[in-house]
């Protein structure tokens, strides 16, 4: 996979201005090296988009329960279009990942947190395996087809509430999904 | 919902998530730990089957604390 922490140019499809790549690099210095200030700054920024989120019971036994993952670590397979990074106000867009992937043709289009450890093993972002592993064990019921991947660091979601994540909603209750975990970066 | 800044996640209103407190961009489990992502999964399969609306879990020393 390719890294959008390291000197190179992150993956996006525009080019990345030198001035937004630095405002990365301080966010991943912080993220390190003053954690207790990143979380203080990130909770700051992002509040104002506070709503009444839905609340949906889990109304079937986990054992029953089709599960589909959603991750917003910027995973992308290989012939997929990378997010575009150079947007100031994110982008809202979506990816959907097999459930049957293999996960060599995963790679990161994100710049706002350290990808080494996804980069080493895209399970502990989108953890298939696992997850097909637990419905072979009939801990879950089954695995659902399709999964999806957004981009974090959306300083503007509106697009995203508005169209991106009411699609995913849809593919989903299409796919007879359950129960979905999302996971961020 | 996997949550790794969980006083921005407060403050959004999620309605329910399972803090692990970890860096960003490991969410689940340690690069090449199968054994330790199959248990962070467990562990979130859990938690939505026992959380209610806007309520936080937090495993952290190989503890998992629920909400009272």
């Amino acid at each position: 996979m390719q890294s959008p922490t390291h000197s190179r140019a992150p993956l996006s499809s525009s080019e990345v201005a030198w001035s937004k790549r630095a405002v990365a690099r301080v966010a991943l210095w912080m993220q390190r090296n003053t954690p207790g200030i990143y979380q203080w700054y990130a909770a700051r920024e992002n509040h104002r988009w506070h709503s009444e989120v839905p609340f949906s019971p889990l109304l079937k036994p986990l054992k029953q329960c089709r599960v589909a993952l959603v991750n917003s670590g910027g995973l992308i397979l290989d012939d997929q279009q990378p997010f575009n990074l150079a947007v100031d106000e994110g982008d809202c867009s979506y990816r959907v990942i097999p459930g049957d992937v293999d996960p060599s043709r995963l790679l990161v289009s994100h710049m706002f947190y350290d990808t080494d450890n996804v980069e080493l093993d895209s399970g502990v972002m989108l953890p298939l395996a696992v997850l097909n592993d637990f419905a072979a064990d009939g801990k879950i019921g089954s695995v659902g087809p399709r999964h999806f991947s957004f981009s974090g660091g959306i300083p503007d979601p509106g697009e995203l509430i508005e169209r991106y994540a009411p699609e995913v909603a849809e593919a989903m209750v299409s796919d007879e999904v359950d129960l979905a975990i999302l996971t961020p970066a | 919902m996997v949550t790794l800044l969980p006083e921005t996640t407060r403050k959004l209103g999620v309605p329910r998530t399972l803090h692990f407190p970890r860096p960003l961009g490991t969410p689940i489990g340690r690069p090449g730990d199968r054994q330790g992502q199959a248990r962070d999964l467990e562990l979130c399969l859990q938690a939505v089957a026992r959380l209610g609306r806007e309520e936080m879990a937090e495993y952290s020393g190989d503890k998992m604390s629920y909400p009272v």
